[in-house]
């Protein structure tokens, strides 16, 4: 599984947190730090999920599989707002 | 939740000065002359390269800029104008482009619905023969709209701006039905500015005290809006000024830096300083951003106050004064109470 920013995202991280906007809803998101972390691994990317979940698993001390469910979690979440596409085996 | 997230955000961009609008003014030449513009045709020089253009993108992007527009004159006279957007959207900005949408082709539109463009704002005045009269250039009226076709074939965000002036008063009802047709949102704005260069000729267009009441009557064409912040003001919380210099940077073609487009307040230019020396390191931009309701006599204790809309800039550009009066604001702050 493959995440990548949707195509009408634009976005800031502004004191520590990621505001971002779906351009085509005139709507405006925003990230806590742990969210913020994840997007910065995602935002200009096509990021394979394993290698993701490496790269937030080096930033947090938490049980992997703990975090392997939260982020299929958020991401799903992330998609369900239109902030990320998930392409499926690529 | 989307409201609280906005409030928060705007209270760190006001308290951190953070350029989180901005509009970037990429040329002054225009292929249209419409009465009433603001633009001098001594504007038309001096305008910055791709490769600066492109370079102070990425200083804004750093400051945190996130919605910009990028305007005129026309854009599209530019040959690079396209790079450009695609530049600010690798950038990652919510991208308007403020335009009169008589260049754009087929593959343009395509190209803005590619690159995910937050919108394109075309300015439509009326029916054909009013539009064309106040363009005064024949066929426009035709060229605009083929374009908001073409970019809502592609997906692409349309907005139609019109400033509502004695020369389509009458064709204000037409717009309003002509975007509903459409799908479209539009904005009116009842204020004309001076041109930048001071001269007030374009004001004798600008609606009068009966044309403003009526406009400002229409719930259909203006929405109610409350005043700035406290509509129920005491003096103390009379608000004079807007996020221009604080949350909104204006930059103009030749690289100087204002703190908005519309308030020629020069804090500084691109050419000799960075943004961020500009921005954050200018005296001038310091002094703006120290303004105070209270510091405007005048207007602080007038009794429309509370009512009052008046542009800092617009002020400036009237009375060549920051802390002045805008006589526009007055007639309607009147036409409103």
């Amino acid at each position: 599984m493959h995440i990548k920013q949707a195509k009408n995202i634009a976005w800031r991280i502004i004191e520590g947190n990621a505001y971002i906007v779906n351009t085509q809803a005139s709507c405006l998101h925003s990230l806590d730090e742990t969210g913020t972390a994840v997007w910065r691994g995602i935002a200009g990317r096509n990021i394979e999920f394993e290698k993701l979940l490496d790269k937030i698993h080096g930033e947090f001390e938490v049980d992997k599989e703990t975090l392997r469910a939260d982020l299929v979690e958020f991401v799903g979440e992330l998609k369900d707002k239109g902030l990320v596409e998930v392409l499926d085996g690529k | 939740m989307g409201n609280e997230i906005f409030e928060k955000l705007s209270r760190i961009v006001t308290a951190k000065n953070i350029p989180l609008y901005s509009v970037f003014e990429l040329t002054h030449r225009c292929n249209l002359i419409c009465r009433h513009c603001y633009l001098d045709s001594a504007g038309a020089k001096n305008e910055l390269p791709e490769a600066k253009i492109k370079y102070i993108l990425g200083e804004l992007a750093r400051a945190g800029c996130l919605h910009l527009g990028l305007t005129g004159g026309e854009v599209f006279l530019r040959k690079d104008f396209l790079r450009i957007c695609s530049y600010a959207r690798k950038l990652n900005f919510d991208v308007r482009v403020f335009t009169n949408g008589t260049l754009i082709k087929r593959s343009d539109a395509q190209f803005l619905s590619e690159i995910g463009i937050g919108g394109v704002e075309l300015s439509l005045y009326g029916k054909k023969d009013t539009h064309d009269r106040i363009t005064r250039v024949s066929g426009s009226f035709d060229m605009t709209f083929a374009a908001i076709k073409l970019l809502k074939e592609y997906r692409v965000n349309v907005r139609i701006k019109a400033p509502i002036m004695k020369l389509n008063y009458g064709d204000y009802h037409w717009l309003l039905d002509f975007s509903k047709r459409l799908g479209l949102e539009c904005i009116f704005d009842p204020v004309l500015a001076p041109k930048n260069n001071g001269d007030r000729s374009v004001l004798k267009y600008q609606l009068g005290k009966s044309g403003l009441r009526k406009v400002f009557s229409d719930r259909k064409l203006i929405p109610a809006r409350p005043a700035r912040k406290n509509s129920a003001a005491k003096p103390p919380d009379i608000n004079l000024f807007c996020g221009a210099g604080r949350d909104c940077a204006g930059i103009a073609p030749d690289g100087t830096v204002y703190p908005c487009i519309q308030f020629l307040y020069p804090l500084g230019n691109l050419k000799k300083k960075s943004f961020d020396e500009i921005w954050y390191n200018s005296k001038r931009a310091d002094y703006v951003r120290g303004l105070k309701s209270s510091d405007c006599k005048e207007c602080f204790s007038c009794s429309k106050a509370a009512q009052c809309r008046r542009c800092p800039g617009l002020a400036l550009l009237e009375s060549k004064d920051i802390l002045g009066k805008s006589e526009i604001a007055c007639q309607l702050a009147e036409a409103q109470a």
